[in-house]
């Protein structure tokens, strides 16, 4: 999946010196190849809306902090990891300026923020849910932030324990633990939705 | 296993990587009902990798405009022009390839050098030889023209505008600007056009004096330990050892850059009376300051003659004795507002 990003000219390791010896324009190949991972990362808990600007971000705070990168772990772990703590961070300014009641909670990662507070069993909810693309997104948006960012390097971005651990900065049997509750919580609110058996 | 723990199996299962537990799948085989509940659960899990949301346009566009304002930390400061040239070409062209091309521009420089010397004016724009002596050595430099006359023998310059200089050797001149001679060493008669004095100074200095033009000739003569002036026309101002004197025609002074004494020539050898040291000056070669009384003014310039020569329109057909600097008679110096 991302060999092209570990072994040859391109590779992110290879990119990342030359960008430090003063290539400035080779972070563009950064850009491009992580954009879209970076942007549904933070979209996931910042919404639409603040997506893009976090995820600019994200690549500045990552290229202005390049030096700090080690070569000895992956790039993209790294940058995840960026963007993950400007995600954090942004929804925490968020909440504290705006005070909505639908965000109040959303600086604690235990918590959970959507911006569709309606209960779930609401008929009208249920009657623009579409589609199982959209009660998936309900579904994830009423779990946890540090949930969410589990189920999705998981099951969206397709890592594996000891990435995510990295990523997350856990030890690799907290990950597991913590999936362990995840899939509790998120089972509950997809049965709540009606998208799984109870 | 039973139906009450297979939900806790399940997530326990899926949060350990290990979705393929052989409790489980017996289980399901037995219940459907749980095999409902897992099969929805996993089919729920796959479909959130297909939530992916198309990326803006704007991001990358945007986060490249971010990026490339940024300076950060480490950045490194951008090379010069030539360096990133030069950097280039390295990695583009083979080595001989860049050997030729040092070579090349090399061999411009060198030509472009040489055209550019030999299209500039030569050093005459600040002294030009009118008489040259035989072994006169003339040497320029940054500003300056140097004469070195390491025997005996005669010159005739032309300094600047104006100016015309009589030199006999041994002779160390330094001619700086258009308006200063630096005398090391030899005896230098100096005539200043009544023309240029009006607009600046001249200016001669000896290791022993400072003379400011405000004559038209003199001669000045510099000796191991001092300096002589002989001011034929005109008026010169001389300052050394801190002292100041303004000389009128016939008047010599001498100094040994401590002492400023004024000469009296007579015939007979006179006194000294304030510089016992100045011994008797010996001038085997001394070039000449024409002593007729014709103003410099009516004399063409450069027409200054030198020893051997016979001054125009003199009459005596022999070379004229210069001002006698070695009467060895003193008159003391008596600072100008005594006058």
């Amino acid at each position: 999946m991302m060999d092209d990003t570990r072994n040859g000219p391109d590779a992110d390791e290879v990119i990342v010196r030359e960008v430090l010896g003063g290539k400035k324009d080779r972070f563009r190949v950064i850009i491009d190849r992580y954009q879209d991972r970076v942007y549904n990362l933070v979209r996931r808990f910042v919404g639409h809306d603040d997506a893009v600007d976090v995820a600019q971000d994200a690549f500045l705070r990552a290229y202005l902090h390049l030096d700090h990168y080690d070569p000895g772990y992956p790039f993209s772990n790294w940058l995840f990891k960026i963007a993950q703590n400007r995600a954090f961070t942004h929804l925490k300014r968020r909440a504290g300026h705006t005070g909505h009641p639908s965000l109040e909670f959303a600086a604690d990662p235990d918590r959970c923020e959507v911006a569709d507070v309606r209960p779930l069993n609401d008929p009208a909810a249920v009657a623009e849910t579409k589609n199982t693309g959209e009660v998936l997104e309900r579904a994830l948006a009423r779990v946890p932030a540090k949930y969410r960012l589990l189920i999705h390097l998981r099951h969206s971005m397709g890592l594996q324990g000891p990435e995510i651990a990295q990523i997350v900065g856990i030890p690799v049997g907290t990950v597991k633990y913590r999936f362990h509750e995840a899939y509790k919580v998120l089972r509950q609110v997809l049965v709540e939705l009606g998208v799984v058996a109870p | 296993m039973k139906c009450e723990e297979y939900g806790e199996a399940l997530m326990a299962a899926l949060a350990t990587f290990d979705e393929h537990s052989p409790d489980l799948e017996a289980h399901e085989k037995v219940c459907p009902g749980c095999r409902e509940r897992g099969r929805s659960m996993r089919v729920a899990l796959d479909s959130i990798s297909k939530l992916e949301a198309p990326v803006p346009a704007r991001l990358a566009s945007g986060t490249w405009t971010a990026v490339s304002a940024a300076q950060p930390t480490w950045a490194v400061p951008t090379p010069p022009f030539w360096e990133r040239l030069l950097s280039g070409l390295a990695s583009r062209l083979p080595a001989p390839a860049l050997a030729g091309a040092a070579c090349a521009i090399l061999i411009v420089l060198v030509a472009v050098s040489w055209i550019h010397r030999s299209l500039r004016e030569p050093s005459t724009q600040i002294a030009r030889v009118i008489e040259q002596s035989p072994g006169l050595t003339i040497r320029e430099e940054r500003g300056s023209t140097k004469f070195l006359l390491p025997g005996r023998g005669t010159t005739r310059l032309e300094h600047g505008a104006g100016v015309t200089l009589a030199a006999a050797g041994p002779l160390r001149l330094e001619l700086t600007s258009e308006s200063i001679a630096r005398l090391d060493e030899g005896t230098v008669a100096f005539e200043v056009d009544r023309g240029r004095r009006q607009g600046s100074t001249y200016q001669v200095v000896t290791p022993h004096l400072k003379a400011r033009v405000t004559g038209t000739r003199f001669t000045v003569q510099v000796f191991f330990s001092q300096t002589q002036v002989e001011l034929a026309t005109g008026t010169l101002d001389v300052s050394s050892g801190g002292s100041d004197a303004s000389m009128t025609a016939g008047q010599t002074v001498r100094t040994d850059g401590t002492t400023l004494s004024f000469v009296t020539r007579s015939s007979a050898a006179v006194a000294t009376t304030t510089n016992s040291t100045a011994s008797p000056v010996t001038r085997p070669n001394r070039p000449e300051i024409s002593e007729s009384e014709a103003p410099s003014a009516a004399r063409p310039s450069g027409s200054v003659p030198i020893p051997g020569q016979r001054v125009r329109g003199s009459d005596r057909g022999e070379p004229v004795a210069p001002p006698a600097p070695d009467a060895n008679v003193h008159e003391p110096y008596r600072p100008r507002d005594d006058r």
